[in-house]
């Protein structure tokens, strides 16, 4: 993430697409790292207008420009490059190059939110969690916090990190976990799916699911063997990741696994460190595994193959970039993982799928291809109805006044009532239909005409517009379904 | 023309889609569906308006910064189950749970409801008209003119709306004027009369929607 990123020609069509995802990613981690940095400095001018903290904002905000006003003056060639116009060799790299650092500054920056005041979590991302999870009480928080540290903390582990003694621990532990999100995804449902995998984690843990797995295979020798390659509890923890994985998947379908395919698509090389020696198999292997269980869910993954594919080819090139020792290490990685993982697989799916969680089925996945389509004609989508329009329609032309009496007024007037839509299914409807829209809107940010410069604001508009609406149907879902509860109670 | 019951169920599922009015979610018609209305429910987001660091309200005044700041500030959202306490001669902005995008050639009015209006609940302030062309929730200018708190909690049936048929279709609908400043909104939005052209504008400090 340090350095500038190496600079490779766009040879196929899955490149180029490969191209878009990383711009669009991009574009949209940019407008919103902006729009927070914004934020936190009208709040410091309004509440604290002598604080030093202003010059801090001011100077991440200017920073941050600089990088942009370098990326713009590329403005032309993404025009070209978007709409599959031919670009020199020089003019292709100095796209990517530009590129590569706007990301890379975003990303640093990004990280120094830390040190500003704190946001809260939106509490959507709950709203999303209990309605996938069916829990009215969580026992779980979500805090923001930075990129590369967002993940799931329990209180034993950090009471076991700063030396509680044992005793002491009782009265500290009330087995919560912390669900920490990066603040640049406070207002995007798309990203939350990770809060998903996080959550599967706290299930785990409450029902031992890996730790149960573990423990028989120790017999055998493969969790041991995998463990001895780099560290300890390493294959416990390549256990415990696929088992969160699978849990995410059994929720949420094949949007589970989207934020983070874009997220690392978006990095310009593979961080072997957050890979399987934080504990995680190798992305490719995570992938397999769950496009497999999900198969065997019978739920199809073929609206998100162009995802799929394009991160494979993506993958393969960055493997390609690494030094040979390196590449060596990762694809011994990759061989163990998978070595590990092949013999316990049918049995972590069959412990996911005996917690009695909701499952994302087939008929989840074909309800979102149609609420894209809402999405699509900008509005929300927290519920829809069941009857035909056309069906409803002709009913209501039957009715008389005078002659209809108010309960066949009423039974024709409840074809009108809608359902609401599970989270599941606005966030996979929210990810088809950022798929489907987004080079639209690249196109409309890069306009093809010679001297243009881009208008990156139309793509965070894009970007704004898109959250509202997702935010937006999570809550009126969860109002809906809240109702619906009081009326058959009553 | 006032549309009647009817008329609106027919105009929510036309199969014209110039003429076809969305509003959505409906969770019940039967509860829902007044003879010539369609009430509405509060929503989940509430905006408090403070009033502890301010003199008066001039638009002149860096009205961007100011929303954002209120709109980060002050805003709440609730939970499904929590509830919302409007204290007497308190005033909030609150927004419909449903989604409205009107055709053409249909106008609305947001009222309040009677049973709610008797705890003194008013709904709006002044502006309960919706232009033809509108998409968006409606926004609740809510305020207690009563002299208990009312307990409010998303869900709950405080308004409803009606609807005009109009002599023929709007030349300009909301969505093509020039400035259609609330125009999809899908959550609270506080007032931007601040852009306005006739409000007179500092330069250094005024922002464009």
């Amino acid at each position: 993430m340090s350095s500038t990123p190496a600079v490779r020609r766009v040879d196929s069509d899955l490149e180029r697409q490969g191209l878009l995802y990383v711009l669009s990613e991009a574009l949209e981690k940019f407008s919103r790292l902006q729009q927070i940095l914004k934020r936190q400095q009208i709040f410091i001018k309004v509440e604290h207008a002598e604080a030093e903290s202003a010059t801090a904002v001011d100077k991440l905000i200017n920073y941050l420009e600089a990088h942009c006003e370098m990326f713009l003056g590329n403005s032309d060639r993404v025009a070209r490059l978007l709409r599959g116009k031919p670009l020199n060799e020089a003019e292709e790299k100095a796209v990517i190059q530009a590129l590569g650092i706007l990301i890379v500054r975003t990303l640093q920056i990004h990280e120094l939110l830390l040190l500003l005041p704190r946001e809260v979590a939106k509490p959507q991302a709950s709203f999303l969690l209990r309605d996938c999870f069916g829990r009215s009480d969580l026992k779980a928080s979500i805090v923001l916090t930075n990129q590369f540290s967002a993940y799931e903390y329990r209180f034993e582990d950090i009471l076991e990190k700063v030396n509680v003694e044992q005793k002491e621990r009782v009265a500290l532990t009330h087995g919560g976990n912390v669900l920490c999100q990066a603040f640049g995804d406070k207002d995007n449902p798309l990203a939350w799916a990770v809060l998903a995998h996080e959550y599967g984690h706290v299930l785990d843990d409450q029902d031992e699911i890996s730790k149960g797995i573990v423990r028989t295979e120790h017999s055998s020798g493969g969790v041991d063997q995998l463990a001895q390659q780099a560290e300890p509890d390493l294959g416990a923890d390549v256990v415990a990741e696929t088992v969160a994985d699978f849990i995410a998947a059994h929720v949420l379908g094949p949007a589970s696994l989207m934020p983070i395919l874009f997220v690392e698509m978006m990095q310009p090389r593979l961080d072997v460190r957050q890979g399987m020696l934080a504990g995680h198999p190798p992305t490719p292997v995570r992938v397999q595994l769950v496009c497999d269980y999900l198969t065997q869910l019978g739920v199809s993954t073929k609206d998100f193959e162009l995802v799929f594919e394009t991160y494979k080819l993506d993958y393969e090139r960055k493997v390609q970039e690494m030094d040979e020792a390196q590449r060596n290490g990762l694809e011994s990685m990759e061989k163990q993982a998978q070595k590990l993982l092949s013999p316990l697989v049918s049995e972590i799916a069959s412990k996911v799928n005996s917690l009695g969680l909701q499952r994302f089925g087939m008929q989840n996945v074909e309800r979102a291809r149609l609420l894209q389509q809402s999405l699509a004609s900008k509005q929300p989508i927290s519920s829809r109805r069941s009857r035909l329009d056309s069906d409803i329609y002709s009913a209501l032309g039957s009715l008389k006044c005078g002659t209809t009496t108010p309960e066949q007024a009423y039974k024709v007037l409840a074809g009108l009532d809608e359902v609401a839509v599970p989270g599941s299914e606005i966030v996979t409807a929210g990810w088809l239909y950022r798929l489907s829209s987004f080079e639209e809107e690249l196109m409309k940010t890069f306009p093809d005409e010679p001297g243009q410069r881009a208008d990156l604001d139309v793509y965070g508009k894009y970007v704004e517009k898109t959250d509202g609406l997702l935010l937006k149907s999570l809550e009126a879902a969860d109002v809906h379904a809240e109702i619906l509860r009081r009326l058959t109670s009553a | 023309m006032l549309l009647s019951d009817i008329d609106i169920a027919k105009r929510l599922v036309d199969p014209v889609l110039q003429r076809r009015l969305v509003v959505t979610p409906i969770i019940s018609a039967r509860e829902q569906f007044g003879p010539s209305s369609l009430d509405v429910r509060l929503s989940t987001d509430f905006q408090r308006l403070e009033n502890m660091n301010r003199s008066h309200i001039d638009l002149n005044e860096r009205p961007a910064a100011e929303e954002k700041v209120y709109r980060e500030g002050k805003r709440i959202i609730l939970a499904a189950n929590e509830s919302f306490y409007l204290h007497p001669d308190e005033f909030v902005l609150a927004s419909t749970l449903e989604f409205f995008r009107l055709p053409d050639d249909l106008a609305g009015r947001i009222e309040g409801r009677s049973s709610w209006g008797r705890h003194g609940l008013l709904v709006h302030a002044t502006a309960g008209f919706v232009d033809p062309g509108f998409a968006g929730v409606l926004t609740f200018e809510l305020s207690n003119a009563g002299r208990l708190p009312i307990k409010l909690t998303p869900g709950l049936r405080i308004g409803q709306v009606c609807f005009f048929q109009m002599s023929s279709r709007s030349l300009v609908p909301y969505y093509a004027k020039h400035l259609a400043k609330y125009f999809e909104a899908t959550t609270v939005e506080t007032s931007k009369a601040g852009y306005d052209p006739e409000v007179p504008k500092n330069p250094a400090t005024h922002s464009t929607p």
